[in-house]
This record gives C-alpha cells, structure tokens and sequence, in this order.
C-alpha cells in the first residue's frame, strides 16, 4: 500500500503546495463556515488522484502487479483521510492563532467551541468522501465527479444552519458536547466501514467485465 | 513442467468470447501467442494474470492456482509489459523505481541502473515526454528488475522502429538462457515471433488452432500456387488443405506436407510457409470440396 500511497503523491505533489497555500489563506478568514469549505476543498484533491489514474489507465498495469484488491481501495481510502487529517492541523493551528492573537476573547472555556466544530467539520468531511468512493469506483471518475458535485453542494449547505447554530448558542449546548462529537466520529466510523466494503465489491466486479 | 497451464477456460463478452480454451506453455520457452485483433490475445494474457475473471476452466502459472491467495507471491516472480506503459504522466523514473520497490519484494536496484544505462534512460524526465520505445524500454526494465521468472508481453514490439524491436527481442533471448525462465509474447509483428520464439499457439476468434514447435510448424506446411481453373482439376488429399487465398488470377492453397505424404499425387515444387502465410491463409478459410 507504502508503494500506492507514494504513487499518488509523487502524482499529486503540484496540487498539493495549491492546496497548501490556499487553505492557509482560507485558514485566516474569519468566518467559522470556512473551515467546512476548507475541509470539504481539502477532499478533492485525493480525489483528483483518480483522474490521473484514469487517464494514464493505471488501473491495467496495477491488476498486473503483485498488489491485493484490498490495498488497492485502502490506499485511496487512507490518502483521503491524510489530506483530511492534514488540512485539519493547519485549520486548527489557524484557528487558535485567529483566538490567541485577540481578534476574538480567548478564554479557556472558547477551545471546545472552535475544536468541536472543526472535528465536526472533519468527520462529516469523512463521511462525504467515503459516500463518493464507492460511486468512484463503480462509474469511474468522470460519472463519479457529478455525484460529486451533488454530495458536495448538499454539505456544503449543511454547514451553513450548524455555523448559524455555532454563533448563536453557548458553550453548554450539545452541538459542543463531548456526547454530539462521539455521534458525529461513530456515524463516519460506521460509513466509513460500509464504505470500503462497497468499494471492495465494486471494484472486484470490474475484474469481471 | 508447464509455466502456464489453461484448461477449458471459457469467457463472455456481448461481441466475443474464449471458448474452452487450453494452452499449455513450456517452462524455459519463448512462446508467441499470434493472431488477429480481437482474437483474444490480450484477453487471455489479462486472464492468466487475474486482471479480468474468467467465467470457467482453471488457470495454474508456476504451478499455483491464480485464484488462490499464493498467487499474489507468484506475481512478484512475473514480469510484464503491456502495449502501453500505463503510468501516470507526472512521474519520473526515479519516481517510479520508488513506488515499485515498495510493491515488488524482489525489487533489485542495481539491476534497475544497469537497464536503464543500457537502454540510456533518463531519471529525472517526467514520463510524457518519453518516446514510445523509451516507454517500452522502461517496462522492460521494471519487468527484469524483480527478478522474474515469468515475463509476460502484450504487444510489446508494436510501434516500435526495427533498431528497438530487435534490442528488446535481444534482452528477451538473453532472458531464456535461465532454463527456469518463460517467456510468453503476444505481437502483430510476426516476423518478430518468427525470430525468437520456440512455440507459436494461434488464436482465431478466441479458440486456440494450434500450438506447435516453430520449427516443426514451418517446415510442415507449404504454399501450393495454382490457377483458378486448376483447382477442379486438383487431385488431392482435401485434409492436407488448411487454407487458401483467392485472387483472380491465382489460387494459393495452404498444404500440410505431413498429411499430402499419404495422398498418391505427387507434385513439383512447394514454396516455404512463412508463419504470416500460415496465419493468414487459416484465417481465410479451409477450401472445400
């Protein structure tokens, strides 16, 4: 898997110093629904990696090589979830400089609101990717980007009502309750797990024709 | 022992289909697998390879079930080169022999250098600007780097100018003279089998016709040239007839001199088959009687 991952960065790498500069400049924006667009933005790029793949028909010459179905899904899977990691350290690097240099009062009790509502942000970024994978790999990536954009502009807009909800409740409300975090981690968990599996099938069905 | 063994593999596609095929190839031989497009060559290298599902029948390479868990180990000891070199535009070589020591066990470094020396790759040119025989020479550096005991080619030779065929048929020569190592080779280009194989299997409309010893398979079959009009005339054994070609003005009748021998007519001269006659003539059709 080392060997695919490493793939899909050399192929990635250009894509990735963009990315880079432009979530640092979307990282300074003060608003909270940035950090979901950030996160959702960060997503695109492993899938991107598929369209490379695509148009080099790298599928035909990996089949051939000495790599099980299961790495091959998984590392798409893991890529997904290191650029998702990624872009989250540097949104919440972002977002504790933005608190700790006073353009908002940092208090103690203000981290678990920016922290829960990154992870927020994280996980249903995580949920989003693993909803596209499958479709991916089952209609490849030109079918698979319309599902896309479609999975995308629905996030997208769900982030919307739960920033609006961010702003306007205290610090006590379940929207930063440890109990609302572990929902958010066990659904993506959960459809992350069925994710895969589906992948796998669907990818082991294209052997076949 | 057999390198590759095919027993009644069968597969369906909407247009075409292998039908029960057998093939069985020779540990320690070069064998060119020829045939018109769409005979199913490319199937059935993808099928031998696990890359495509076959419907039914068994496929056993360096004595291992490929449907078994153990073929993966098997695949690091196969090497393959496919008509194109699939890898994505932005790498480098230097980027590619990273990624593939990590996917190979076996991966060999200094085997890798030696190769690209020989053939003057460069390392640090991303892979779209490389010419196609520069991107076959580097398949075929990646194929021999790990160690292989098998190497597969899917059209390896096509596209490419005389200079470079003749180069890669030399390293596939040189390959064989491990008499654990295998070569099987699909290609278009029959004058190159012709070179270098030791068995040629023929694939038309995805059933095997044949599979003999080059050797034996040129020396068995010949041309008989005649005019339209003497056709009907023809006194003649009709099994020895594999084929024929039709013009106006001649009629060439593919003879298989092992069958003629028992027929009571004797003729003059018979012109050599070339393996492209061969082909060709089969393909054209049996003559009837």
């Amino acid at each position: 898997m080392k060997g695919l991952l490493l793939k899909d960065i050399f192929t990635l790498e250009k894509q990735m110093r963009v990315l880079l500069i432009v979530v640092v400049g979307f990282a300074l924006i003060p608003a909270s629904n940035m950090i979901g667009f950030t996160v959702m933005y960060a997503i695109i790029i492993p899938i991107s990696s598929f369209g490379y793949d695509e148009r080099a028909k790298w599928d035909r010459l990996m089949r051939m090589m000495p790599i099980p179905e299961r790495s091959i899904i998984l590392s798409k899977y893991v890529l997904g979830y290191s650029f998702v990691g990624l872009i989250s350290v540097i949104m919440l690097i972002a977002q504790f400089g933005y608190h700790a240099f006073g353009y908002q009062d940092l208090t103690l009790a203000s981290y678990p609101a920016f922290l829960v509502n990154v992870i927020f942000m994280v996980f249903m970024a995580l949920i989003g990717y693993a909803v596209l994978m499958p479709f991916i790999f089952k209609f490849g990536m030109e079918r698979g980007r319309l599902v896309f954009g479609a999975v995308f502009a629905a996030l997208f807009f769900l982030t919307i009502p739960f920033s609006m909800i961010q702003i306007s409740s205290s610090y006590g409300t379940f929207m930063a309750s440890p109990l609302f975090v572990w929902i958010v981690v066990l659904v993506s968990a959960v459809v992350n797990v069925m994710s895969i599996k589906l992948s796998q099938r669907f990818y082991s069905q294209n052997t076949n024709s | 022992m057999h390198a590759i063994e095919l027993m009644d593999v069968s597969k369906q596609f909407k247009n075409f289909s292998i039908n029960n095929l057998h093939l069985t190839i020779p540990t320690g031989s070069i064998v060119g697998l020829v045939g018109e497009n769409g005979a199913g060559k490319s199937t059935t290298l993808h099928m031998i390879m696990q890359a495509l599902k076959k419907d039914s029948g068994t496929i056993h390479v360096l004595g291992v079930n490929n449907e078994a868990d153990e073929f993966l180990d098997v695949k690091q000891k196969i090497g393959v080169v496919l008509d194109e070199a699939y890898y994505p535009e932005t790498l480098t070589t230097k980027r590619i022999r990273i990624m593939l020591k990590d996917i190979y066990t076996a991966w060999d470094d200094d085997v890798f250098d030696h190769y690209m020396t020989q053939f003057k790759l460069p390392y640090n040119q991303v892979f779209k600007d490389f010419s196609r025989g520069m991107k076959m020479k580097l398949q075929l550096a990646v194929a021999l780097s790990h160690q292989a005991e098998l190497l597969i080619l899917d059209e390896a030779t096509s596209g490419l100018d005389p200079m470079v065929r003749e180069e890669i048929l030399d390293i596939i020569n040189e390959f064989t003279r491990d008499e654990r190592h295998t070569v099987l080779l699909s290609s278009h280009i029959v004058s190159d089998l012709e070179k270098s194989c030791d068995y040629i299997a023929f694939l038309h409309e995805g059933r095997l016709k044949f599979m003999e010893e080059k050797d034996g398979l040129l020396e068995r079959y010949r041309i008989l040239k005649l005019a339209p009009e003497e056709v009907n005339a023809l006194t003649i054994n009709q099994a020895a007839i594999k084929g024929q070609r039709v013009s106006r003005y001649a009629v060439e009748l593919l003879v298989d001199i092992e069958v003629l021998s028992s027929s009571e007519t004797v003729f003059g001269d018979l012109e050599k088959a070339t393996l492209e006659d061969v082909m060709i003539l089969m393909t054209k059709g049996v003559k009837q009687s």
